[in-house]
C-alpha cells in the first residue's frame, strides 16, 4: 500500500514541487543582481576612499561609509529573509506530500484526498477564469499553502490589460523573464510589438509606426526577416482592406491571439501541464472504472459511470482492462471471496453467501433482485473461482 | 527510498546552505560595530577587510545556487512532468464541459457547500435548476442534526417517504427508532422504554430477530447494559452508522449514489495514473495506445472503486462477454463458454481444477 501511495506522488505532484522551486530560483536570481549590484558600488566607494592622499581624509569619509555598510547589510538580510519565505514554501509543500506516503491512518488520509481533489478543482478553476470559485475554494477548504493562486491572479492582470488593449504589464512580464523567454525561443514579446506597431498605422500614425518599427521591431530576435516585411507592407494598406492576408493582421481577434499565448508562455514558464490535471485524472478514473456493465441493463446505483452525467462522459473512453476475476456481491456491493463465498440461486445469478444468508434470517426467504423468484437459502450452490 | 524521502533530504541541503548565510550577517555586523567604536582605526586595513567580506559575500551567495538547482534536477528525476500523454484534449470541451459543470455543482451541493455553489454558478454560467439544489439543502441539514444526535429531523423525512423507502425494503426508520429505544434504556428508563416498544411493534414482520434482541435487553436494564450480552447495543459506532445510512438511503431515492462520484472518479484516476505511466514507454513504442478499446494494462482500484463483477476466464484469461458467458461446471468451477467447449472431448469434459468429468451440457450459465 505504501509503495502505492508513493507511485501517486511520482506521477501526479510534479507541479506542486516544482513550480515554488522555479519562484526560489528566480528570487534567488534577483537577489544575486541587487546584491551584485549594492558590492559593486561598495567596493567603488572603498577605491575612492582608500585613493583619499591622507588618513585623515580617510577618517573623515568613514562615517558616511558606514551608513552605506549598514544600508547594504539590511537590504542583503531582506533579501535572505524573502529567499527564506520561499525555500519554507518548498519545504511545507514537501511536507504535506511526506504526510501521504507516511501516514495510513483512514481519516487522515481521507482528508489528505478531499484536500488533493480540492487542489485539483481549484487548478482547473484557475485554469478556465473561474477566479472567484477558485478563491473561494481555497478559502473553504484551508488549502492556501499547496495551491498556486498568485501565478494565476497576476497573468490574470496581464490578460486584462491585453483585452484592454495596454501591451505594457505584458512587454513588462517580458522584460523580467527574458532569459527563460529566449530558451524557449518565445516569439510573445515580438508579436506584441508588432500588435503596436497595427495600432498605429491604424491611427494613421505612419511616421510613428516607422520609428517603432526601428526601435522595436528590427532589433527582436528569432524574428524571420520574411515576417518583418510582411508585417511592413501593413504600411500600404488601410485597416478597411479586404486583402485576406492584411486583413487579418488587423483584426481584433490577434489581440485575443495574443491574450492566449501570452498565457501559454506562463504555464510554460513554470512548469504547469498545457492541460488541467483534473481532465487526466478523470479521464484515467473513468476508464479503469468503465466496464460493458455501465452500459447495459446490469447498472449499479453506486457506480459514477453508470449514471448521468459520467456515462456520456465517458463514452468515446477505453473500457478498463481485466485478467483476474473481482467478483462484487450485487446485493451488498461487497466483494465476493474466501470470506463471502459467490452463491448461485438455481436461475444463475450469483450473489454473495453474506447478503443472502442475512436475507434469509430477516425475510425468512431468499428473493432474487433481478427475477423476484424465491428459494430457499439451501438452494444456493457454491461457485469456486479461480 | 520514495521520492518524498529523497527530495526532502536534497531540500535540507538547501536550508542548511542558506542558514549559514543568514549566520554570515553576523561578520557583517562586526564590520559595521568596529567602525562605530574604534577612533584610531587603520583605515585601509579596514577597508581592505570589508571588502574581503564583501567578495566572500557575493560568492557564497552564488554558491548557494548550486544546491538549489540540484534540488531542481532531483525534482525532474525522481517525479514525472508530463502524465497526460493519453489524454483526450479535447474530451472536455462543449457539451462535455457542461456535463463536468453539472458533476462539480453536485459535488458541492452534496458537501453541503452553497455559497461555493453560488460562486460557481456565477463564474461559469452554468444553469443550475432551482429543484434540483433543494433535496440537497434538506438533506445536508437533516444530517446536521443526525451528527447533533437529533433524531426528529430524519424521522420525519422517512415519515415523509415512507412508500418509497419501503418499496427498497429500506430498515432506515426502524433503525432510527431503534436508537431511541437505545437511549432510553441506557439512561435506564424502563418504563419509557415499554412505551416506545408499541412504535417498534410495527416493524416486527420485517425485523423479528431485531426486535426480539431490543425487547430482551429489558431484561438488563437494571443491573446495566454495558455489563450484559447486549452490550454491543450501545456502541457509539451506530451514530456515526445512521449518518450513513441516512446519506445512502436518501441518495438512493433521489437517483444518486452514495458517494460523490466527482471523488470516486478522481480518486480512481490518482490510483490508475502511475500504473498507465509506468507502462507508457513500452505502449508507445510499440505505437499501441490508443487503438484498442480498453486500457493497456490491469488497474486494480481495490473494493472501494469497484461496482461490477468483472470474470475473466482462467483458462483463456480473457474477460467474458454475452457471447461468452461464464459457465457452472457440475463441481462448481467456472469456465467461460469458449473454454468449455475447447476442453470438450466426445461430450465429456474434464474440470481443469478437480477430477470430477461432467457432460458439456450439464454446465450451467451463470450471471454475476
Amino acid at each position: 500500500m505504501k509503495s502505492s501511495k508513493a507511485s501517486e506522488i511520482v506521477a501526479l505532484e510534479y507541479t506542486t514541487v516544482k513550480v515554488p522551486y522555479e519562484v526560489l530560483n528566480k528570487k534567488f536570481r534577483q537577489a544575486q543582481k541587487i546584491i551584485d549590484r549594492e558590492i559593486s558600488q561598495l567596493s567603488n566607494q572603498i577605491s575612492n576612499i582608500m585613493r583619499l592622499p591622507s588618513p585623515e581624509l580617510q577618517r573623515q569619509a568613514m562615517p558616511a561609509f558606514k551608513e552605506k555598510l549598514t544600508s547594504f547589510r539590511k537590504r542583503y538580510a531582506d533579501c535572505l529573509t524573502k529567499e527564506g519565505g520561499y525555500a519554507d514554501k518548498c519545504l511545507h509543500r514537501l511536507q504535506h506530500l511526506a504526510e501521504y506516503t507516511t501516514n495510513s491512518d483512514p481519516k487522515s488520509e481521507a482528508i489528505w484526498k478531499r484536500k488533493r481533489l480540492d487542489k485539483i478543482l481549484v487548478d482547473y478553476f484557475l485554469r478556465n477564469s473561474h477566479y472567484e470559485t477558485a478563491l473561494q475554494m481555497v478559502k473553504s477548504g484551508g488549502i492556501e499553502d499547496i495551491v498556486d493562486t498568485e501565478l494565476f491572479i497576476s497573468g490574470r492582470d496581464i490578460e486584462n490589460s491585453l483585452v484592454a488593449h495596454n501591451v505594457a504589464p505584458c512587454l513588462q512580464w517580458c522584460h523580467e523573464n527574458r532569459s527563460r523567454l529566449k530558451k524557449t525561443r518565445s516569439t510573445l514579446e515580438f508579436n506584441l510589438h508588432t500588435q503596436c506597431f497595427i495600432e498605429k498605422i491604424r491611427s494613421k500614425d505612419y511616421m510613428g509606426a516607422i520609428q517603432y518599427a526601428q526601435r522595436y521591431l528590427v532589433e527582436s530576435e528569432g524574428m524571420s526577416k520574411e515576417k518583418l516585411q510582411e508585417t511592413m507592407v501593413l504600411l500600404a494598406f488601410k485597416p478597411s482592406t479586404e486583402c485576406e492576408k492584411y486583413k487579418a493582421l488587423f483584426s481584433e481577434e490577434r489581440w485575443q491571439e495574443l491574450v492566449l499565448e501570452f498565457r501559454a508562455s506562463n504555464y510554460e514558464l513554470h512548469h504547469l501541464h498545457s492541460d488541467s490535471l483534473l481532465s487526466t485524472v478523470l479521464q484515467s478514473g473513468l476508464s479503469a472504472i468503465k466496464t460493458h456493465q455501465c452500459y447495459s441493463s446490469e447498472k449499479s446505483g453506486d457506480c459514477p459511470v453508470c449514471n448521468e452525467p459520467l456515462n456520456s462522459l465517458a463514452t468515446p473512453l477505453p473500457f478498463s482492462h481485466c485478467t483476474q476475476s473481482r467478483l462484487i456481491c450485487r446485493i451488498s456491493g461487497q466483494p465476493m471471496n474466501e470470506h463471502n463465498a459467490p452463491m448461485m440461486l438455481p436461475n444463475g445469478n450469483v450473489y454473495g453467501e453474506t447478503a443472502l444468508t442475512e436475507m434469509m434470517a430477516t425475510h425468512g426467504i431468499v428473493t432474487c433482485p433481478k427475477t423476484n423468484e424465491k428459494f430457499w437459502l439451501d438452494q444456493a450452490q457454491k461457485v469456486y473461482v479461480m | 527510498m520514495d521520492a518524498v524521502s529523497v527530495l526532502q533530504k536534497e531540500f535540507c541541503k538547501v536550508n542548511s546552505k542558506h542558514k549559514e548565510l543568514q549566520e554570515g550577517l553576523s561578520n557583517l555586523d562586526d564590520l559595521v560595530a568596529a567602525v562605530e567604536n574604534n577612533q584610531d582605526l587603520d583605515c585601509n586595513w579596514y577597508l581592505n577587510q570589508v571588502k574581503t567580506e564583501l567578495t566572500n559575500i557575493s560568492v557564497s551567495h552564488k554558491d548557494w545556487h548550486g544546491s538549489i538547482s540540484r534540488f531542481g534536477k532531483v525534482i525532474d528525476k525522481q517525479l514525472t512532468e508530463n502524465v497526460s500523454f493519453f489524454t483526450n484534449r479535447d474530451l472536455i470541451s462543449g457539451r462535455n464541459s457542461q456535463l463536468l459543470h453539472q458533476l462539480i455543482c453536485e459535488h458541492f451541493l452534496r458537501q453541503g457547500n452553497l455559497e461555493l455553489v453560488e460562486k460557481f454558478v456565477q463564474d461559469s454560467g452554468h444553469k443550475l435548476e432551482e429543484c434540483k439544489k433543494r433535496p440537497f439543502v434538506d438533506l445536508n441539514q437533516i444530517v446536521g442534526s443526525l451528527r447533533k444526535r437529533d433524531l426528529l429531523p430524519a424521522l420525519k423525512w422517512c415519515e415523509n417517504n415512507r412508500p418509497a423507502l419501503k418499496k427498497r425494503g429500506s430498515s432506515l426508520e426502524f433503525m432510527l427508532h431503534r436508537l431511541n429505544f437505545i437511549s432510553l434504556i441506557k439512561e435506564r428508563n424502563t418504563a419509557g422504554a415499554l412505551q416506545y416498544a408499541q412504535i417498534l411493534g410495527q416493524f416486527v414482520e420485517t425485523h423479528k430477530k431485531q426486535l426480539q434482541r431490543l425487547m430482551g435487553s429489558l431484561l438488563y436494564v437494571s443491573t446495566g447494559i454495558e455489563n450484559s450480552v447486549y452490550r454491543d447495543l450501545i456502541d457509539p459506532q451506530h451514530w456515526s452508522d445512521i449518518c450513513d445510512l441516512f446519506t445512502k438511503e436518501a441518495c438512493s431515492l433521489m437517483g444518486l449514489s452514495k458517494e460523490s462520484p466527482l471523488s470516486i472518479t478522481v480518486d480512481a484516476g490518482c490510483k490508475a495514473l502511475p500504473a498507465l505511466n509506468s507502462i507508457r514507454q513500452v505502449m508507445e513504442a510499440k505505437q499501441l495506445w490508443g487503438l484498442k478499446d480498453e486500457l493497456p494494462c490491469e488497474v486494480d482500484l481495490g473494493p472501494s472503486c469497484q461496482f461490477h463483477s468483472l470474470f475473466a476466464c482462467p483458462i483463456l484469461r480473457a474477460q467474458c462477454t454475452k457471447s461468452n458467458p461464464p459457465m457452472r461446471l457440475e463441481c462448481g468451477h467456472v469456465i467461460s463458454n469458449d473454454a468449455l467447449k475447447r476442453l470438450a472431448i466426445s461430450n465429456k469434459v474434464k474440470c481443469p481444477y478437480c477430477p470430477q468429468e461432467t457432460s458439456p451440457s450439464e454446465a450451467k450459465q451463470i450471471y454475476f
